[in-house]
């Protein structure tokens, strides 16, 4: 009888020690993606891909969405804080904002993963982006070809953009710009995108349109917002005389690419991004080395090249395993 | 400049003035850069504490707008910015929105830097940081609220001083150098200025003044050059030199003057330093030293060399050293020294005095000798005449006898005497009789002699204890100490009146002099001195009035009399004033037939107060106090005016007969007043008559004689009154130009019983009938003296037989009367 007193003791040790054990398991598999709007094909793809390799990779993941606003996105930053998660994977409102929140993760000493958009501080374990400024390159070049070829090159460009202090809309400007540059072909006006509407993108095209005659081809930095630039280029009787070009993609970009209606797109792989944050938050947690700075190709896709890169848009850029329709 | 140098162990001007300079530069440029320091680091904290107000005035408003949009970094970028563009050290932001999302009261970031000004995040939890916030210099903390007024949070800005300290100290060091710099070139300036403005000049002062002459003047003027003031300072030199120059000119002859002048002292002088040398001496000096060959250094002579003959300083046993009494009392002094040999006295007085140099120190004496070998003598000889100065003063010089003073002193001491030892004292007071008459007459030499007479008759008949002294004039007085008997006083009176009755020879002249005594004693009379003589001088007067020669006692009576005298006296002024005297006249009738011949003037007294007086009341007062002749000459132009008035009327008044004294006759204006008077009265010389007493003309005949001749020259009868009193001498009867004899009544009162006045009477008229001189008698009183006198050849009668006298208005209805009435045997009145 004396021996089991101390035994049932033990075991009941034991059970405490594992559920903590397990519980720490547990805390240690969770991680944070914080993004800014999901309605945003875009970001809402970016998500997927996160979901899906913290799946694979048997992390739990808790998707914050932040709506564009920097308050919620605090909030969401020091909930995922106070739950001392894993590591957080963030895809900032602005570069500016993700200065703070790597301040405050540092504090608690919780790993940060940046995914697109960028931060103005450096504590981060890893940045994924895209190479905006080659891709935007490779998308005027695209233009530029075309523009020539259709004897449109003395016509100008207009810029439909993204907050251009954004470092993404930064580098995507500079990379069209030179390719602008280079071909000689010059630019009409840049107006950033602030309520990220369709009628804004529209009343920005229609503006464009009416103040520059000359005006051949109008580049979205953005992609869902396409229909206003669309309908303003019809509405202008300019359906065929404006070149239209995007970045990133929509679903029905693989219709509309080829139809010509989109001239071409510089698509991100957001799908690609998410996956590529967790491993590389991932390979933080194991202690492993990796690249401070993930820059992941853009795909330049036009008429010409659509069909071979299909596969690849498909599932890095529109992740394609789940379509919004 | 070579001249500015000495080996003195002053400091150069340069130094001075360079040590001078230097501090107050220093001390100006310290305060000035202290000054400095102070304002620009006020300035400094000033400007710090605006910048961080402004820059919290930046901030509040843009952070507030960054914290409600939740846009930390945008306010931290902010924030950097701010500290890096006002150099400000830390910021720090609380903000209460995202402490409110952290679950925590305030969100605390901000930028603070580090050591090398670098600017990080601020970290709450960096006890460095903490510890550099709570050091730095200065901080302040803002709200941060939104529009509606909302607290979002607090900025809180920290500055440090090492900003203010960097720019102080750069500032410090500017000033530092500024200071360096401005000093050396300021005393460069300086320097150089005072070199050339002021060393240089003052070198060539210095120069010229070097070259002096023997005196220490300067022979070479003095340079004017450089500033205006060391230009003065040359010009003033040349002409404080040229004043030095005139004063050593000028002291250079008053030196030779005063030699001379001490060279002409015969005096020996000498200035004798401690060491007994003389160091400077007179000629008189000399002399003494070029005789002497005890000399040892004729350059250098020693004092007692000199004075005394000797190769030693005196012992200071015969006499005092002048050198060391001098020395020891440093003040003057004068000492006898007998430079004499054997019996030959030399005095020689010795005056030193401190001979004292620049410090005040005694160094020796200056000694003037002089012989007063002969002073010595005339001192000697004074102190003989000093004591009898001293015997004169307190003797009377004529007679010898103690006077005034030593009178005085003596009666106190009698005094004092009697009432110690109870004795009794008599003082008597003696006034000599007619006196004045014999001084008057005779001269004041007579009159000595008859005093020197006086003093030794008296001094043969006083005691020995007795005192006999002279008040003056010709009274005497004699102190009579120890009576046993008051008679005695009487006894010592009669003497004297005895003694005087004895006539005094005077050239052959007989004098006769009486005198009047008056005793006053002590203590019935008086216990004072002024009481007793006061009182023997009464009673001497009532002795006078007693007829004279006689001695009277003091009585309280006397005191009565003699206020009375004064009385009278002022009276008497006051009289002749208010012309309160009229003439009576008594008329003198020829006893053969009772006709008028003449009438005798009179004086009378019609006083307010006393009413009518005869003489005898007032003319003694009259005499002695010298308005008998004011009296007489009042009488006499009254009389002849009215005598010519009344013969002008063709009342044939006679002869005017008037009473003239001795002292009237001695007036040197008399006959030229005796003159004017018979002109201005129109009386006729032959109808005028003067009667002088017998004793007056006695007193001193020979000038009677000369003075009545004059009278007589004009044409005046003379009468002799009160012939047969007066001790004339008949040889100078005859030799009186008189008229007539005038008997006296004391001879007339015992007619015709008394044989003796009939014979003196008969003698008398025998005489005047041989001398060929009228005869007139006067105090006729009965008619048996009339008849006794008209039978003996005496016809002229004056008295009361025929009339007494009369005031002018009823002579004038006597001689009216007389006219028809004069055959009448008695007219009675």
């Amino acid at each position: 009888m004396n021996i089991l007193k101390p035994l049932f003791g033990i075991t009941l040790l034991c059970f405490f020690t594992s559920l903590y054990a397990a519980e720490i398991q547990t805390i240690e598999k969770e991680l944070v993606y914080i993004v800014p709007d999901t309605r945003i094909e875009f970001w809402e793809i970016m998500a997927r891909g996160v979901q899906n390799k913290a799946d694979s990779l048997g992390y739990a993941l808790e998707v914050y969405i932040s709506h564009n606003d920097a308050k919620t996105e605090l909030q969401s930053v020091a909930k995922a804080l106070k739950e001392r998660v894993a590591g957080v994977i963030i895809s900032p409102t602005t570069s500016s904002a993700c200065a703070t929140i790597l301040k405050l993760a540092k504090k608690k000493n919780i790993p940060v993963v940046i995914s697109d958009i960028g931060s103005e501080g450096d504590e981060y374990v890893s940045y994924i982006s895209s190479n905006n400024k080659e891709g935007a390159y490779k998308l005027g070049k695209i233009l530029a070809k075309k523009l020539i070829e259709l004897g449109f090159n003395d016509g100008r460009v207009g810029i439909i953009a993204i907050p251009q202090k954004r470092l993404n809309g930064q580098a995507r400007t500079a990379g069209f710009m030179q390719a602008m540059d280079e071909a000689n072909i010059k630019g009409a006006d840049i107006k950033q995108q602030s309520t990220w509407s369709e009628e804004e993108t529209y009343t920005f095209s229609k503006e464009m349109i009416e103040a520059y005659p000359d005006l051949r081809a109008i580049w979205l930095q953005g992609s869902d917002r396409y229909k206003g630039a669309l309908r303003a280029i019809a509405h202008a009787g300019k359906k065929g005389e404006i070149l239209l070009l995007t970045f990133d993609a929509e679903p029905e970009f693989l219709e509309l690419i080829p139809s010509g209606v989109v001239v071409a797109s510089a698509m991100q792989q957001p799908y690609l991004m998410g996956q590529e944050a967790v491993l590389a938050m991932d390979k933080h947690l194991r202690g492993e080395a990796l690249e401070k700075n993930i820059q992941l190709p853009i795909l330049a896709i036009s008429a010409e090249n659509i069909e071979q890169m299909l596969p690849i848009i498909k599932k890095n850029v529109l992740g394609i395993e789940k379509i919004k329709k | 400049m070579k001249f500015l140098k000495n080996n003195s162990k002053k400091k150069s001007l340069y130094v001075t003035l360079g040590i001078i300079i230097g501090t107050a530069v220093g001390i100006i440029t310290s305060f000035h850069a202290t000054y400095d320091y102070l304002v620009l680091k006020n300035k400094i904290v000033h400007e710090m504490k605006n910048n961080s107000k402004l820059t919290a005035e930046s901030l509040q408003k843009n952070i507030a707008t960054l914290m409600a949009s939740y846009s930390v970094n945008e306010y931290e970028n902010l924030i950097r910015n701010e500290i890096q563009n006002r150099d400000i050290f830390a910021i720090i932001v609380e903000d209460y929105n995202m402490g409110e999302i952290l679950g925590e009261t305030s969100y605390i970031s901000g930028k603070i830097r580090d050591e090398k000004l670098n600017i990080l995040d601020y970290d709450e939890q960096d006890t460095l940081q903490n510890k550099q916030l709570q050091e730095t210099y200065y901080s302040e903390h803002y709200d941060i609220q939104n529009v509606q007024g909302k607290k979002l949070g607090k900025i809180a800005i920290y500055t440090t001083n090492d900003s203010i300290n960097e720019e102080l100290n750069l500032t410090i060091i500017h000033t530092v150098i500024n200071t360096i710099i401005i000093s050396l070139l300021l005393a460069l300036a300086l320097f150089t200025s005072i070199r050339f403005f002021i060393l240089k000049p003052l070198s060539n002062i210095v120069r010229a003044i070097s070259l002096s002459d023997e005196n220490g003047i300067p022979t070479q003027a003095i340079p004017d050059e450089g500033a205006l003031e060391i230009s003065i300072l040359s010009n003033t030199m040349n002409t404080m030199i040229g004043s030095i120059k005139n004063s050593s000119a000028t002291l250079n002859e008053h030196h030779k003057y005063l030699q001379s002048i001490i060279n002409g002292i015969s005096d020996p002088i000498m200035v004798i330093r401690e060491d007994y040398t003389v160091e400077l001496m007179n000629n008189a000096t000399r002399k003494i030293a070029k005789n002497m060959d005890m000399v040892a250094d004729p350059a250098h002579p020693k004092c007692y060399e000199i004075s005394h003959h000797r190769t030693t300083p005196c012992d200071g046993v015969e006499h005092l050293c002048p050198l060391k009494e001098v020395m020891r009392l440093k003040k003057n002094i004068t000492v006898l020294h007998d430079h004499g040999e054997g019996t030959t006295s030399h005095f020689v007085e010795l005056s030193s005095s401190p001979l004292f140099d620049t410090n005040g120190v005694c160094v020796g004496i200056i000694e003037s000798a002089r012989d007063i070998t002969a002073h010595i003598k005339a001192q000697d000889e004074l102190r003989k005449q000093k004591s009898s100065l001293h015997f004169q003063a307190s003797h009377d010089a004529l007679t010898g006898l103690a006077n005034r003073v030593l009178f005085d002193e003596r009666l106190e001491k009698s005094i004092a005497f009697s009432k110690r030892n109870e004795t009794k004292m008599a003082l008597l007071f003696i006034d000599l009789d007619h006196f004045k008459e014999i001084n008057d007459s005779l001269g004041h030499k007579a009159g000595d002699k008859v005093l020197k007479s006086v003093t030794l008759r008296l001094n043969e008949i006083i005691r020995k204890e007795d005192t006999l002294a002279r008040l003056g004039g010709d009274e005497f007085t004699i102190i009579m100490e120890g009576l046993k008997d008051v008679q005695d006083a009487s006894i010592l009176a009669q003497k004297i009146l005895l003694a005087l009755t004895e006539p005094i020879m005077l050239n052959n002249i007989e004098v006769y002099i009486g005198c009047s005594i008056g005793i006053s004693l002590y203590p019935e009379n008086g216990v004072t001195p002024q009481d007793l003589l006061k009182y023997a001088d009464a009673a001497m007067y009532k002795a006078k009035d007693e007829g004279r020669n006689n001695f009277q006692y003091y009585s309280a009576e006397m005191t009565e009399q003699a206020f009375e005298r004064v009385e009278m006296e002022t009276k008497l002024r006051g009289g002749l004033k208010n012309k309160e005297f009229v003439v009576y006249y008594q008329p003198q009738i020829d006893g053969t037939n009772g006709s008028l011949s003449g009438m005798e003037a009179l004086v009378r007294w019609q006083s307010p107060s006393m009413g009518l007086l005869s003489p005898s009341k007032f003319l003694p007062i009259a005499e002695t106090t010298g308005l008998l002749i004011e009296l007489d000459r009042f009488v006499m132009k009254s009389a002849m005016t009215q005598h010519a008035k009344w013969h002008k009327e063709g009342l044939n008044p006679g002869v005017l007969a008037m009473n003239l004294t001795v002292k009237q006759l001695q007036q040197k204006d008399f006959l030229p007043m005796l003159e004017a008077l018979i002109k201005e009265t129109h009386c006729c010389v032959e109808h005028i008559e003067l009667e002088v007493t017998e004793g007056q003309i006695m007193t001193n005949p020979t000038k009677a004689i000369e003075i009545l001749k004059g009278i007589s020259e004009l044409g005046v009868k003379l009468a002799v009154d009160d012939f047969g009193t007066g001790y004339s001498s008949l040889s100078y009867l005859k030799k009186l130009p008189i008229n007539k004899l005038k008997i006296d009544q004391s001879f007339i009162h015992g007619l015709p019983e008394d044989k003796k006045d009939a014979a003196l009477t008969k003698s008398i008229i025998a005489l005047a009938r041989n001398l060929n001189l009228s005869i007139i008698a006067e105090g006729v009183e009965t008619k048996e003296q009339k008849e006794f006198l008209v039978q003996n050849g005496c016809t002229s009668i004056q008295g009361y037989f025929y009339s007494r006298p009369i005031p002018a208005d009823e002579m004038q209805k006597f001689l009216s009367q007389a006219k028809t009435l004069l055959q009448s045997s008695i007219i009675q009145f």
